[in-house]
């Protein structure tokens, strides 16, 4: 009998902690994107009073954080794919890593 | 002949036994992988326009899932990185034009909308047993949105 094995992505490729946490920040970027864009698009249906509330900038601040990590764990993924050297996606994820960092420091201290 | 076909999924392996067309010979396992992909995607004879109708909804929703992350990506790049670096490091590029939300928009739903799939077929198998049908669901559920949203705006 012939034996075929079908690889398909799984967390056992791309590691159980970022596999778990793409799909976390995700679930909670769909609410805090849903505010985002009701704010600053459709305030008149309510959104307003999130503004007025106070907590709107501790939300911006929030999206911003998790939507880095969410791109970052998604232009990992991406890379775990290509067949460029272990080293070379080890040294590219953590440049890229280091420079979403750099960004979500220098907008969260500006 | 028969195969034994092993498909590696998120928490452990599903076995089975198919035919040489990948169809399984026993009952299928609800989240098994579409076993046709290969010979949709690898194996086609491209120059067949008609086989098109006949596509791999995991492979394309894989593929659009992608490149909408990429370019969403992009638009934050614009909408906050540019403008951190060219004018101060908490100012913001807003869109003005309509139609450039709106874009923004149909890019955006189709990455929620396939992710939530994504997530359902992951954890429950819901949906996996019939991709072709949740992916244009999908597809239709992103294009609605888009629809109203635009519309309210």
């Amino acid at each position: 009998m012939k034996t075929t094995t079908l690889e398909t992505r799984t967390p056992d490729d791309i590691g159980y902690f970022a596999w778990v946490t793409h799909r976390l920040t995700a679930i909670v970027l769909v609410f805090l994107l849903a505010i985002h864009l009701g704010v600053q698009l459709y305030p008149q249906y309510g959104f307003v009073a999130v503004y007025t509330s106070g907590v709107y900038g501790t939300l911006l601040d929030s999206t911003l954080g998790l939507l880095l990590l969410h791109g970052f764990l998604g232009v990992r993924a991406t890379l775990l794919e290509t067949t460029v050297t272990d080293a070379t996606k080890t040294f590219a994820s953590g440049v890229v890593g280091l420079v979403f960092l750099a960004f979500f420091v220098f907008r969260l201290l500006g | 002949m028969y195969l034994l076909v092993t498909i590696r999924i998120p928490f452990g392996r599903i076995e089975f036994l198919c035919d040489e067309t990948y169809k399984p010979c026993a009952s299928e396992p609800h989240n098994a992988t579409d076993m046709r992909e290969n010979r949709l995607v690898y194996e086609r004879n491209v120059t067949d326009i008609g086989s098109w109708s006949d596509f791999s909804p995991n492979h394309v929703a894989f593929a659009l899932h992608r490149i909408t992350g990429w370019l969403l990506l992009g638009w934050v790049f614009v909408h906050l990185g540019l403008p951190s670096l060219l004018e101060a490091p908490t100012a913001v590029y807003a869109p003005a034009s309509k139609a450039v939300i709106v874009a923004l928009f149909s890019v955006f739903l189709f990455h929620a909308f396939n992710g939530v799939r994504l997530l359902v077929a992951e954890f429950t198998g819901y949906g996996a047993g019939a991709a072709k049908r949740v992916f244009q669901g999908t597809l239709a559920l992103a294009l609605l949105f888009t629809i109203a949203l635009g519309g309210l705006l």
